[in-house]
């Protein structure tokens, strides 16, 4: 159920107020019918979670539609114009380079880049930040990115790991595990996904697939004879949507930045893909 | 320098020639001897005590000369070894067969004893050692090579070389006492060595949560927990793949209260218990965290005082456990 302002509300009542995509409209029905209770401050505090979520969701189908590759962080690779290539295979943003442009740059050159599946996610996590922010916002919460699996994580973007009993939100990070992994082959030893919703997930590496598919894909990559099968880890990655929606709202825009709005939604831009 | 038996240097020729005077000196000399003496250049590579490193400077040679069926059946199969790590042509399948096992397996870990100190070499080279670092582990199951992992794993770190993989086969040994490997770095001069073994060891209440505690006093406490605790630490299995903190082991205070190893795997499946044990645990699971603690800590050290005596305290009713473990718990080592 959702309680906003400390009241639970009727999911009926606020259906016209809520972003009307299909990825809200799925996510807000999840945490409406949910025996869990989702508390916001505000409407404008849930709306930006679900327009949040449908960013991440947008940023993992265009990574997926990309030439981003999958590399082992022994040869991953990146534009050298917006990225360091640091010596155990992450990518620190170059000195001088605007944040957000070096995110849409692994986007728009994406066939320059290649790493693992846990960076892919957290690069997921930035461009769906940068599509909801205004840049100015993004570059000065976000002044030095280094992109290496979970761990140099900005504590600005607030990933927290929920669970075991979480919903499945659109959106969400999650982990298939593979423990009988061939050790040939350690990158195969789990695989890190967002949610889409809809049980499809994004993999980088593996692409957009349900539940069986990356098992099978995961299954495939056990060292011959194992009958121990791979399986989704029972806990959810999120970010800190309310400390998000509160650097959003409280953001003053600089004077020549004309059309900026602090009420959510800012400007609602349809996806091509949904 | 290793010494052999009688106490002489147990360097190889062709191993001095690569230290003293660089890998390029060492290809000049290997080439100049095989043009003068090939049945002693043969002899130097085929040396029981030279090192990898060697035979892999060697290796564009040995090609071109057409040497390699006249290298010794370790210095062929480690060739074979790297090559297929390189051209990801190498096949599980291919030396687990019991007639090549042997073989294969004093030869990734001649690849990596003789190797580690090396790493850092060039890429391939150290793809070579992790993978044999890896395969030692999970394949030979070869624990004893836990500390070369852990060396290689620091000194990659202090040089921002790739651990991850490394740091995941040292834990999938699941050998909980090849942490004190890791605390050992607690006490390093280098920050970067405790930054990381703090990073490790977090799932032990003292290397997580003391960060300003003075180094010595930390290593202390981390292996006095270690080994009071090891027979209870559960594999987790996470790794920095799956999140930014990954804890290797969690320890189980059910497993602690009972003073036998309850659970089997990464999985948390409970081993057959008696009717007597599962009821105990019911009744354990329903405390409070801190009392579980203190009840789990008051067993173990009971246990290990005095066997006897601690059959009949776990017989008493819970109450009265808790009681006996809150009064005496100060009073005991």
């Amino acid at each position: 159920m959702i309680r906003i302002s400390g009241s639970v509300i009727d999911p009926n009542a606020i259906m016209n107020q809520i972003p009307q995509g299909d990825i809200e409209k799925n996510t807000f029905d999840i945490l409406s019918s949910s025996s869990k209770v989702y508390s916001f401050k505000s409407l404008n505090e849930l709306n930006f979670e679900l327009s949040m979520r449908k960013s991440i969701v947008n940023a993992a189908i265009d990574l997926n539609n990309s030439s981003f590759s999958f590399r082992v962080f022994r040869k991953s690779r990146c534009n050298p114009d917006f990225w360091d290539r640091t010596n155990d295979g992450g990518f620190l943003l170059k000195k001088g380079v605007n944040p957000s442009d070096a995110i849409k740059d692994i986007y728009v050159h994406s066939s320059k880049y290649g790493t693992e599946c846990a960076t892919a996610m957290v690069i997921v996590y930035y461009k769906a930040v940068l599509d909801v922010f205004p840049e100015e916002l993004f570059n000065r919460l976000f002044p030095e990115i280094y992109l290496m699996n979970w761990s140099h994580l900005d504590r600005d973007l607030g990933i927290r790991e929920y669970g075991p009993g979480e919903d499945d939100l659109p959106g969400d990070g999650m982990y298939f595990k593979n423990p009988d992994v061939n050790p040939l082959t350690p990158e195969w030893q789990g695989e890190n996904v967002i949610y889409l919703g809809n049980g499809k997930y994004y993999g980088h590496g593996i692409g957009i697939s349900d539940e069986k598919e990356i098992i099978r894909a995961l299954n495939d990559n056990r060292i011959s004879g194992s009958t121990v099968s791979a399986y989704r880890l029972d806990s959810v990655k999120r970010l800190d949507f309310k400390y998000l929606a509160q650097k959003y709202n409280s953001f003053t825009p600089p004077r020549d930045m004309g059309s900026y709005n602090a009420e959510w939604p800012v400007v609602y831009i349809p996806h091509p893909n949904n | 320098m290793p010494l052999n038996s009688n106490g002489q240097s147990s360097i190889s020729f062709l191993d001095r020639i690569r230290i003293n005077n660089g890998v390029d000196a060492l290809k000049a000399h290997f080439h100049d001897l095989l043009t003068e003496d090939p049945g002693k250049a043969v002899d130097l590579i085929n040396d029981r005590n030279l090192h990898f490193p060697s035979l892999f400077a060697l290796q564009p040679e040995i090609i071109k000369l057409d040497l390699f069926n006249r290298l010794s059946t370790n210095n062929q199969c480690a060739l074979n070894i790297a090559n297929g790590i390189l051209t990801k042509q190498l096949s599980i399948s291919e030396f687990l067969p019991i007639e090549y096992k042997q073989t294969t397996y004093s030869a990734f870990k001649w690849i990596l004893e003789t190797g580690y100190m090396d790493d850092g070499l060039n890429d391939q080279y150290d793809e070579i050692l992790e993978t044999a670092a890896i395969l030692l582990v999970k394949i030979y199951r070869d624990v004893s090579c836990l500390h070369i992992i852990a060396e290689m794993v620091f000194n990659r770190h202090r040089k921002g070389f790739p651990i991850y993989d490394l740091i995941w086969a040292f834990f999938e040994a699941r050998i909980p006492e090849s942490l004190t490997l890791i605390a050992e770095r607690l006490r390093s001069g280098r920050g970067r060595d405790v930054e990381l073994a703090r990073k490790l060891l977090k799932f032990i209440p003292a290397a997580g949560m003391n960060a300003d505690m003075d180094n010595n006093r930390q290593y202390t406490a981390v292996i006095n927990w270690i080994n009071e605790n090891h027979p209870f630490l559960h594999y987790k299995g996470e790794s920095f793949q799956q999140t930014g903190s990954p804890e290797a082991y969690t320890l189980s205070l059910e497993s602690k209260y009972l003073c036998k190893n309850t659970l089997t795997d990464s999985r948390n499946v409970l081993r057959s218990l008696s009717e007597e044990e599962s009821t105990l645990l019911d009744r354990f699971r329903a405390l409070q965290e801190d009392t579980k603690l203190i009840l789990a800590n008051y067993s173990y050290r009971l246990y290990r005082r005095n066997p006897r005596q601690w059959q009949l305290w776990v017989r008493y009713p819970l109450g009265k456990q808790i009681s006996i473990a809150k009064a005496m718990l100060g009073g005991l080592p």
